[in-house]
């Protein structure tokens, strides 16, 4: 059964990545071929994560590979959210990548990025982790420079030199794991997590998860590696802003997440928790703090990214600290949280970048008045800001209170720190809001596949906020 | 047996004409007339029905009680209960409504406020009847804040504030605080001051209902033993009474509260004579006579265990009441001893003689200790009795007033003179009234008063007596100098106009008024049968309110006799000053120093409303000011300081980051070393 249902994914992912790569022979002039491969390959790779998402859910964790990829429920539900934010991304943008000059590269980049992102977010073995890393890493650079005006150019440089150096981390982080591991497995023999800890040794362990944690945090945007992503995210086309900050970026969670969880052990977990708290306050204040002050939609979204990483690294602590002092069953929720959090975030985050970078004039105003030029898209806009903020009954809401309900068990004051920061996320969430209702000189109707998506995304984090405790219920095994 | 509904129907009349007279005034009708004889016919509807019941009452010896459901859930209805005390009450107040009512239709003529006037006229005598007609407290406070309102927009009527509408002398200050008060201030000053007392009402009221789960005061005076030993195991007892009482007290314009009455003179005369003279001002003093009863019953029979605490309690209650009437009576009428104002006169006359009626009914209820029912029933007939001969005569007093001040163009005496010679029977009515407030025989003032003396030495209060006896001189001296200056001497500054009789309208209420304060004096034999029946047939009072007429009636002590003597020897004293020794008062203040200290001092009214503003007016404007001051403070936290701090934090957040590679490149490289160390640390 688990072979038979491994090659249909395989060969599913196999499919989506062949779309990916059959894009470069179409046509230049045409954009319809492209764009229909591009769909073929979004939707087989959604296939192969529904799939395993459905396997893991009735029989359990799911080996690809001879043990290099593992599924397990959180995992394939985080592959399943990249999935859902690939089609947002895709049917927001529509058409509109075949005007670039790179066409009709974004419609091949974009299934092959997918690919990486199955591969990663199961990943199990650390060269496995470096391999898909650089595979994604490389088509993220690519992404961000697409659109060809000199902003995004100046993006994409960069974001590539900051890669380069987080690949040596990675890179580093490999060798060292090697050393202390004897071994480059990042899973255990046994699939039960029991008094299993990746790093028995305490120096080594803490050099392996540091430089573990300056790789991924660069990806993540955690501070103090995030120099890079207020010029990716706020300056950079939002449309190719959307693959990287609402598509690649969730499979970086996963990996994350699992290696943490796997390297907690009651001898390190009290220091790892402290560690993420430390970087959860930071990048969660640096984010909000920053955020402001800025009256520009994708500058603030490109914050509070960074805000929204720094809550994930609140979940993160308690993840470490569950594992260590109250067992595996604690972290999973932990770790369930995070799922929900994710899929509020990606269903965010996506179509709204998307939506921006579609002005002829992004960032400054590009809402604005938006109200009465196209009052459906500015009222889903308003719904996913919400949901980003956490209010209920939005998706958004449900991530942080589970998240913030494993982290109350680790330490009150870092959930009262993570609701300040909440509250005080509510000042550029609602300024934005307002915007879209100003008086003055509103912008012109975005196109309808923008209108189209957002309204989908807004549904989508209605419907899934309604359901949100039954999901949460489904992932924790 | 009369139709119960009656009952409802004396207050609820006047509360209809009210409303009916908003109507009039909505729809525009503009004859002022209309609203002068609309009120004044409700007035005299009210004034029948209450005859009728009152009359009923007093003669078949049956309360009259009428009621329907209103708040089920704290088990209120609109009760009204006419028992002694409410029927003396309502057919007092009903015709001394409606003879102020005429007066005021001639005395308003040409006013641009005759249907705001009549309005609310009409409306304070629904509002006073409701009071002393009420079976419960909440329905009792209504009236009472009906009253309230009223009064505030009466002292108000002429709230333009033109100069000849105010009270003292334009300019005139102590310590610092001015003593001149426009109409619009007046009216604030008298809800303010009264409001204060009104809170210690409610709490009271709150106490009692919290411990007998209602708010009948037939209810209330049955439970009385138990409710006011509870009070007394914890405590509490004194207070929750002075608390209730305070209400009466601020309402009744004795000290501390009395500075209200004394500006309440910005009102129209009429206004002064029912509200400020006649009625309003004695729901205080009715509260006490409908409590002090209730009191008095509950200490006597409260349980065993308690009934020693319950007692002690209760005497000191009742000696507070009993001492604050006496101060009052002694301290306004040394300020009306100088005061220069015809109204402002008669106006520390209404306080102290109120005065009169708290030491009586404190006097009484002080005999608590010895189980005195008797000395006690004497006590707080004595309180009523004077309460209904100062009704009579005050009214009287203040209706003559505002002819005066018509006649003159002025509320200073200084520029009234010699008014016999031109209006006699107005100076008929004034001797009659001032006889009467005075405390000669055989007018009513005689009685009322000796008795209320008679009650403080019953209850052996010493201080009290004395301070008594000391205003009843104080009133024979304040009081002739009235009428000497005004009606017997040419005045000290000439008047612009000729004085003449004032026409029937204004007149006949007046001299009927001084004419009953004659009758009820000479008929005051049957007089005490009346009251003694009345206060049989009061709540708690069939068994503690019982006194045989005879008790009621003054008979020639020595203590009688030199007050009387006194009081007697001082009218021709004053008399002898102005009239034959002509001593220029004037040239002896510019003269002597101490002369003049001592007159400034009673002018200014003890300094008592200076010392009044600056600490608590200006203390809490002081301490507004420094909770404004706060408020900015907290105000600037949030949408300045917050905000910059924010604002600041943000930008310099953002200023770490450059485009340049090289800077973020090596803040990467940087910071990761920094965690590194960082992790290295804590793993250890």
């Amino acid at each position: 059964m688990s072979l038979a249902t491994a090659g249909v994914i395989e060969g599913l992912l196999y499919g989506a990545l062949a779309a990916g790569l059959l894009v470069p022979l179409t046509p230049r002039e045409r954009s319809r071929p492209a764009l229909a491969l591009a769909w073929i390959g979004v939707l087989l790779y959604s296939a192969a994560s529904a799939l395993t998402l459905a396997y893991t859910l009735s029989h359990g964790p799911l080996e690809l590979y001879s043990r290099l990829v593992i599924y397990d429920r959180f995992a394939a539900f985080m592959a399943s959210i990249a999935g859902l934010a690939a089609i947002l991304a895709l049917l927001s943008i529509g058409s509109q990548a075949a005007e670039w000059p790179s066409h009709p590269a974004y419609y091949s980049l974009l299934p092959i990025i997918l690919f990486g992102v199955y591969m990663i977010t199961g990943a199990a073995n650390a060269v496995m982790v470096l391999a898909v890393w650089l595979l994604v890493s490389v088509a993220s650079y690519v992404v961000i420079a697409l659109p060809g005006d000199a902003e995004s150019r100046a993006a994409a440089v960069r974001y590539i030199l900051m890669g380069a150096i987080a690949t040596l981390f990675l890179a580093f982080w490999v060798a060292v794991h090697a050393v202390a591991t004897s071994s480059v497995a990042l899973a255990p023999p046994r699939t039960d997590m029991f008094d299993f800890s990746l790093y028995p040794q305490a120096s080594i362990g803490a050099l392996a998860i540091t430089l573990f944690l300056a790789a991924l945090g660069f990806k993540l945007g955690v501070v103090p590696f995030h120099w890079w992503l207020p010029n990716v995210y706020a300056r950079a086309d939002g449309r190719a802003v959307s693959v990287v900050a609402g598509v690649a970026k969730v499979g970086f969670i996963a990996v994350t997440a699992r290696l943490i969880y796997y390297a907690a052990s009651p001898a390190n977990a009290k220091a790892l928790a402290l560690l993420l708290a430390g970087l959860a306050v930071v990048t969660m204040t640096y984010g909000n703090i920053a955020a402001l002050t800025t009256r520009d939609l994708q500058a603030i979204l490109a914050y509070s990214s960074i805000a929204h990483i720094g809550y994930i690294l609140t979940a993160l602590a308690a993840v470490a600290y569950l594992k260590g002092y109250a067992g595996a069953t604690a972290a999973e929720a932990a770790l369930a949280a995070i799922a929900i959090h994710t899929l509020a975030y990606a269903t965010s985050k996506s179509p709204l970048f998307a939506a921006i970078g579609a002005k002829p004039e992004p960032g400054f105003r590009s809402l604005r008045g938006l109200l009465r030029t196209s009052p459906g898209a500015a009222l889903a806009v308003a719904v996913l800001l919400l949901s980003l903020l956490g209010v209920p009954p939005l998706v958004g809401f449900w991530g942080k209170l589970y998240m913030f309900m494993a982290a109350i068990k680790y330490s009150i004051p870092l959930v009262a720190i993570a609701l300040v920061n909440s509250g005080i996320s509510a000042v550029y969430y609602v300024i934005a809001i307002r915007e879209l209702a100003a008086p003055e000189e509103p912008v012109e109707a975005p196109p309808a596949s923008v209108v189209a998506t957002l309204t989908a995304a807004a549904l989508i984090v209605l419907v899934v906020g309604l359901a949100a405790p039954y999901l949460y219920s489904l992932i924790i095994p | 047996m009369v139709e119960p509904v009656y009952a409802t129907l004396i207050w609820g009349v006047p509360y209809l004409g009210a409303g009916i007279l908003g109507i009039l005034y909505v729809v525009g009708v503009k004859n002022e007339k209309v609203y002068g004889i609309f009120s004044a016919l409700t007035l005299l509807t009210a004034a029948i029905l209450a005859t009728i019941v009152g009359v009923d009452v007093l003669r078949t010896g049956h309360p009259v009680l009428h009621q329907f459901k209103w708040i089920q859930s704290i088990n209120v209805s609109v009760s009204t209960y006419i028992d002694g005390l409410s029927a003396i009450m309502v057919i007092l107040v009903s015709w001394l409504s409606f003879l102020i009512g005429v007066y005021s239709i001639e005395y308003m003529k040409g006013d641009w406020g005759v249907p705001r006037y009549f309005f609310f006229f009409t409306f304070f005598v629904g509002s006073m009847l409701l009071v002393v007609s009420a079976n419960n407290l909440l329905l009792l406070f209504i009236g009472w804040e009906g009253t309230g309102l009223a009064s505030y927009a009466l002292i108000g009527h002429w709230y333009t504030d033109e100069e000849e509408y105010w009270v003292g002398v334009p300019g005139r200050k102590a310590m610092g605080t001015p003593m001149y008060f426009e109409p619009s201030h007046s009216g604030l000053r008298a809800i303010l001051f009264t409001r204060v007392g009104d809170i210690g009402m409610l709490i009271g009221m709150a106490i009692m209902y919290m411990l007998t789960g209602s708010l009948s005061i037939t209810e209330i005076a049955t439970k009385a033993p138990s409710w006011m030993a509870w009070l007394a195991s914890h405590h509490v007892l004194t207070l929750t009474l002075i608390l209730f009482t305070l209400g009466a007290l601020a309402k009744s314009a004795q000290f501390p509260f009395h500075e209200w009455l004394v500006t309440a003179m910005t009102g129209p005369t009429p206004v002064s004579a029912l509200i400020h003279a006649a009625t309003m001002v004695k729901a205080g003093i009715y509260l006490v006579l409908r409590f002090a009863p209730i009191f008095y019953y509950g200490a006597i029979n409260s349980p065993a265990p308690l009934h020693a605490v319950v007692v002690h309690d209760t005497y000191q209650f009742f000696t507070l009441v009993a001492g604050l009437g006496a101060v009052t009576a002694f301290m306004l009428g040394t300020m009306a001893l100088v005061s220069n104002e015809f109204k402002l006169i008669l106006a520390f006359s209404t306080a102290s003689q109120i005065g009169y009626m708290f030491l009586a009914a404190g006097a009484a209820g002080m005999l608590v200790t010895e189980v005195n029912n008797v000395g006690f029933a004497m006590g707080v007939l004595a309180g009523l009795s004077h309460l209904m001969s100062h009704a009579v005569f005050k009214a009287a007093l203040f209706l003559i007033s505002g002819w005066a001040l018509h006649v003159a163009h002025s509320r200073f005496i200084d520029k009234m003179g010699n008014y016999a010679k031109y209006m006699k029977w107005t100076a008929l009515s004034m001797w009659l009234a001032g006889l009467s407030l005075m405390g000669i025989p055989p007018l009513s003032g005689f009685f009322s008063k000796e008795l209320t003396l008679h009650a403080a030495e019953e209850a052996h209060f010493g201080w009290g007596f004395i301070l008594g006896a000391l205003a009843a001189l104080l009133t024979a001296g304040y009081t002739t100098r009235l009428i000497v200056r005004v009606f017997h001497m040419p005045p000290y500054e000439e008047p612009e106009h000729e004085p003449h009789e004032a026409p029937i309208l204004m007149l006949g209420p007046y001299l009927i008024l001084a004419l009953a304060a004659l009758a009820i004096g000479i008929a005051w034999g049957p007089m005490t049968h009346v009251l003694a029946k009345a206060g049989q047939l009061t709540r708690a009072g069939a068994l503690v309110l019982k006194v045989p007429p005879s008790d009621l009636m003054i008979h020639i002590t020595s203590t009688v006799a030199t007050i009387l003597g006194g009081a007697i020897a001082v009218i021709l004293f004053v008399w002898y000053l102005y009239k034959i020794a002509n001593v220029n008062f004037r040239a002896i203040l510019a003269r002597s120093a101490l002369a003049k200290a001592t007159y400034d001092f009673l002018f200014d009214r003890w300094y008592i409303n200076a010392i009044i503003y600056i600490l608590l007016v200006y203390g809490f404007a002081g301490f507004a000011a420094a909770l404004a001051g706060v408020d900015f403070g907290i105000d600037w936290f949030y949408h300045v300081g917050l905000l910059a701090f924010f604002g600041a934090s943000s930008f310099a957040l953002r200023a770490l980051h450059r485009g340049r590679p090289d800077y973020i490149l090596s803040m990467y490289l940087y910071m990761a070393g920094i965690v590194l160390l960082l992790a290295y640390l804590f793993w250890r």
